[in-house]
């Protein structure tokens, strides 16, 4: 019940942020670098260059900078978690977007430093601060600004890092209740879990493809490589024999070569961005998923309640309604044992018109607690849904465009080939 | 388009090849007939003009087909070996094939068949245009060979059931006004005979036969896989076609029959000339195998498992600098051939996984976009975002269907070329082998009639010497008692017929002390190192020229006695006359495989050359078309996106 208090202070806050227009952020992340631990810790780790573009008065405070000016701070992924586990700690009716995985596996193959892993991290990292900054709630929160901003991040995080409150309970609670289901959904949430469910599907099913379009590409590219090794062979065997087929073949050698760049050049952007762009919207999707799941558990709260409720009426209606000996053998018996039925009956009812009163109060507050955690939820899924929509024509966007760019640099190459033929 | 085409005429056949261009309906437009890729059916050809030649000219074929073969039998039997110990056949044999051509030449006009037979034998000539007499008969040629320029189609391929009533799947050919169905086993036969007949020429291949691989996965469907069925279509037309811009094949009698559906394939390979194929390709005239001269068989076969090296050839051919010179062409030919084999045998394989890559590929495409139209159907609530995603399935659906077009492309253009260049190249080496087989059994020919000649002039020397000692022993006797008693005593023993073989060096130390003329010293030594020598010599190729020696070959003249000496100078005699024949067979043989291998080799080369050129032309069309699809197809989703 108190979390509940908690939410409900943050609700209105929400609510209030909402009205002020919001000045947009433009966040990149890029330029992972290999660091060596400073301040007596010798472990590496990676940093990332993070630049934010404001009109934002508030941003320019700290560093006194134009509005114009780009603010760029690094950090590491561990900042990142933190910043990840304090709003979700402060803002548990958003859905907080989520952060790539740890990697483990990367640690131990010790892969973690590679160009590869450190490039996507690094646009993982992007989409989830992107994300942040397009949400009402979250981009508003201090810890956000504190985080793009400040130069005192790594004492404000150490400070913070110990004091961090643990959401244990909130797990076991969670857990406790995973077998139970909510007795009434409404149709709107049945129409969001199944949208979610299919969105999911399609979206891990692309992942799927993608990752095979990238290898078969990658064994490709390197089927021209080879390709290319044995025209330029074959073009010098040529070689003032029939110096025009000569030519002819390493014209074709040079644009078998660019089109293994090209679709090197492709792959790079499928692998590096597209495919952490889909793996993130997966993760978002399960945020989602875990929000609709909280919002579940304060209406399960609100169910059980009132179910309590229930019986306490009924009970209390049954000793009024007793009155007229519907309880034979009970009222016998006590009254063989001399006790004052009457009294005793009375002292039952008042205590349960307590009880009654008391739930009637909790249930409403709960009830209260449900309506604006589903209102709250609802606005988070619009958000999400807007968010989603926003990705996807970016992604969709840049797809389109490298796909362009790739071919047409393959027509530019082609028909530079075909032209160095016909020219003959 | 047209492979295999004569050097000389690659003026005209360009020309050709761009009629056919501007003629190509498809041309201009994005489909694959377009870049001519697949055969494109010509029959609006510049060249039926000569339609109506061309009917007469068949309709006049036919009837003569019959008489043809009949005729065909007769000259074989005819021109089949005179008496094998006329002396004079060999001069008559060198000529024989010269006067038959002359003879066929002026008989042309009634039986075609036949007379290019035996012009084909001079197509190789004319390639390298050795002598003008027959370029003017290349002329006449290609008027005949532009009245036949059909082009062959396999129009269709279906079951049928033999007249067995075996069930099977036949390949229906289309050449000319003529149809015939023949089955795989039946091109398989004519691929064989072809390679028995032409030993000089590169044969073109056929598709291989079903791998067991396939019967063990899809024992009853394997035969009847459209996609095989599709390919060896596409591969049975080229080697049809190929075999047509052969002139020597495109004229004999048996690529005749097989495109002619009055004879029964089964019938043509159980009558002549099939029949009277020589069992040993190398004991027969090499362009001609089916008319064997008396001499022919006469000659030594070499074992074909043993053909001599480059450095061996190279070594022996030191004292002739004109086979030398062609010699040491042929072995830049064959490492240039042999390099293209390097190089295209591994581009195969790459191809064949790009195209295995690629088409998985293209399979992935589609499903992606599937799964984007999915996408957009579940978007379908937010609009506009709905049928942006619907573009970029449809673009990855594009990207599928013109991915499906380029492996196709792929296949066709690239793949099944490459292929066939290898075995090409791979058939190139049959020919080499056989080029060398020969030179091989030329060169047996040469040590064998330099050594008998060698021993005659021997034997003569050594009677000269015999009589020039016989003079100064006469001479002398008359003044020496002891020179006059050992003069009776060699009488004596010539008289006694063979004396010995003991005796002998002493008779000949004897005669050594006796004959103390310095002159006659000095050439018994070197008698005696030639002795030497040629006891080496002998050691050496003993092997090789049993069959011509005798057991007295290995003495020395001076062990044997007069009659001895005359009978081996009359036997040599006459075994120098056999091998002159042979010389002169093997001679021109020599020059005939030099020149038709060289020709074959030559035009595979050039062949290589513009097979490639056409390959990069075509397949640059094809990626260039794939990349405009693709890359409109995603302008247009790029654009809607760009509208949101």
């Amino acid at each position: 019940m108190e979390s509940n208090q908690n939410t409900e202070t943050n609700m209105n806050s929400a609510t209030y942020s909402q009205k002020q227009s919001i000045l947009p952020l433009e966040i990149t992340v890029s330029d992972p670098q290999k660091r060596t631990g400073d301040g007596g810790t010798s472990t590496s780790y990676v940093s990332h260059q993070i630049s934010t573009k404001t009109e934002d008065p508030t941003y320019h405070e700290v560093s006194s900078t134009s509005l114009k000016a780009i603010i760029v701070v690094h950090r590491r992924y561990s900042d990142l978690l933190l910043l990840h586990d304090v709003l979700a700690n402060d803002y548990p009716t958003c859905i907080i977007p989520p952060l790539p995985d740890k990697k483990v596996f990367q640690y131990i193959a010790g892969d973690r430093f590679s160009q590869r892993f450190t490039q996507k991290r690094s646009h993982s990292l992007q989409n989830f601060l992107r994300r942040i900054s397009l949400h009402p709630v979250l981009s508003q929160s201090s810890i956000l600004k504190m985080f793009l901003t400040s130069n005192d991040w790594d004492t404000y995080r150490k400070s913070l890092i110990d004091n961090l409150p643990s959401n244990k309970e909130e797990v076991t609670d969670a857990f406790m209740n995973a077998f139970k289901s909510v007795h009434i959904q409404s149709d709107e949430f049945i129409e969001i879990k199944e949208r979610s469910d299919k969105l999911d599907h399609t979206i891990t099913k692309l992942d799927k493809i993608f990752h095979k379009v990238v290898k078969k590409n990658d064994s490709i590219s390197e089927d021209y490589v080879k390709l290319g090794t044995a025209l330029e062979e074959l073009s010098e065997l040529v070689t003032g024999e029939n110096n025009e087929l000569a030519k002819n073949l390493k014209t074709f050698q040079e644009g078998i070569v660019q089109l293994s760049y090209l679709i090197n050049d492709l792959n790079k952007y499928l692998d590096y961005d597209y495919l952490v762009d889909l793996k993130d919207m997966e993760h978002y999707i399960e945020s989602m998923r875990q929000l609709i799941k909280l919002k579940d558990q304060k209406q399960i709260d609100y169910e059980e309640l009132n179910e309590y409720l229930t019986k306490s009426i009924k009970e209390k209606d049954d000793l009024i309604a007793g009155y007229g000996g519907s309880n034979f053998f009970t009222n016998k018996f006590e009254e063989f044992a001399g006790i004052n039925q009457e009294a005793s009956r009375r002292d039952k009812i008042t205590k349960l018109e307590e009880r009654i009163t008391s739930l009637d109060g909790e249930l409403e507050n709960a009830k209260k607690i449900a309506d604006a955690f589903e209102q709250e939820t609802l606005k988070e899924i619009n958000q999400f849904e807007s968010v989603k929509a926003k990705e996807l024509k970016d992604t969709l966007g840049e797809l389109a465009d490298e796909n362009i760019k790739f071919y047409e640099k393959m027509l530019q190459t082609w028909t530079k080939v075909d032209e160095n033929f016909s020219s003959q | 388009m047209n492979i295999f085409d004569n050097l000389n005429n690659a003026e005209d056949t360009h020309t050709d090849e761009e009629e056919e261009e501007d003629n190509n309906p498809f041309s201009g437009t994005n489909h694959m007939f377009a870049s001519g890729m697949a055969a494109v059916p010509d029959q609006q050809n510049p060249k039926s003009n000569s339609n109506g030649k061309n009917q007469l000219h068949y309709i006049y074929s036919d009837t003569q087909k019959d008489t043809t073969t009949e005729k065909l039998m007769s000259q074989t039997i005819m021109e089949s070996p005179p008496p094998p110990n006329d002396v004079e056949t060999s001069s008559s044999n060198s000529s024989s094939s010269q006067s038959t051509s002359n003879l066929s030449n002026t008989n042309s006009r009634e039986s075609h068949t036949t007379a290019t037979t035996t012009q084909s034998q001079y197509e190789p000539y004319e390639n390298l245009s050795l002598s003008v007499t027959l370029a003017q008969q290349r002329n006449q040629e290609n008027i005949i060979q532009d009245q036949n320029d059909w082009e062959i189609k396999i129009l269709e391929a279906e079951n049928f059931n033999d007249q067995w009533g075996k069930h099977a799947i036949g390949y229906l050919i289309q050449y000319g006004e003529h149809e015939v169905i023949r089955r795989y086993s039946e091109f398989n036969s004519l691929h064989d005979l072809l390679i028995r007949f032409f030993p000089t020429v590169v044969i073109p291949p056929i598709p291989s036969k079903h791998s067991l691989m396939k019967y063990f996965l899809n024992p009853i469907n394997a035969q009847y896989d459209i996609k095989v069925i599709e390919k060896r279509k596409r591969k049975f037309a080229s080697f049809l076609n190929n075999c047509n811009n052969i002139p020597e094949i495109k004229s004999h009698p048996l690529f005749q029959k097989f495109l002619d559906s009055e004879y029964s394939w089964k019938d043509v390979i159980h009558s002549p000339p099939v029949t009277i194929l020589p069992e040993n390709n190398l004991l027969a005239p090499p362009l001609n195998q089916v008319k064997p001269s008396p001499l022919h068989p006469l000659l030594p076969c070499p074992n074909t498992n043993n053909s001599p090296t480059n450095s061996q050839i190279l070594d022996s051919l030191k004292n002739d600098s004109e086979l030398l010179s062609v010699a040491k062409e042929f072995m830049k030919l064959e490492s240039t051939l042999s390099h293209y084999l390097g190089i295209l045998q591994p581009i195969h394989t790459e191809i064949k996984h790009n195209k295995f890559h690629l088409s998985s590929l293209s399979g992935q495409f589609a499903e992606l976009g599937a799964f984007y139209n999915a996408l957009s159907i579940e978007n379908i609530p937010f609009g506009k975002l709905s049928s942006c995603i619907e573009k970029i399935g449809r673009s990855y659906d594009i990207k599928y269907v013109s991915m499906e077009v380029l492996t196709e492309g792929v296949q066709n253009l690239l793949e099944e070329s490459v292929e066939e260049l290898v075995k090409l190249l791979m058939d190139s080496r049959r020919v080499i082998i056989f080029k060398n087989m020969k030179l091989c059994q030329y060169q047996i020919v040469k040590i064998t009639l330099d050594k008998r000649s060698n021993r005659l002039k021997e034997l003569t020397e050594f009677e000269d010497k015999l009589a020039r000692l016989d003079v100064a022993l006469n001479r002398d006797s008359a003044n020496s008692r002891t020179v006059a008693s050992v003069v009776d005593n060699m009488k004596r023993n010539d008289s006694s017929g063979t004396s010995s073989q003991v005796n002998r060096p002493e008779t000949a130390e004897g005669e050594d002390e006796t004959a103390s003329n310095g002159d006659s010293n000095m050439e018994q030594i070197k008698m005696e190192q030639k002795y030497i020598q040629l006891q080496y010599q002998l050691q050496k190729r003993k092997k090789n020229i049993n069959k011509y020696t005798s057991k007295l070959d290995s003495l020395g003249p001076e062990f044997l006695s007069k009659s001895e000496r005359d009978l081996e100078s009359k036997r040599i005699g006459k075994e120098i006359e056999k091998l002159n024949e042979c010389f002169k067979v093997i001679q021109k043989d020599i020059k005939e495989v030099n020149i038709s291998s060289m020709a074959s080799l030559t035009n595979l080369v050039q062949y290589i050359q513009k097979k490639l050129d056409f390959m990069l032309h075509g397949i640059v069309k094809l990626i260039m078309n794939y990349n405009l699809e693709c890359l409109n197809a995603w302008k247009e989703a790029r654009s809607l996106i760009n509208d949101m």
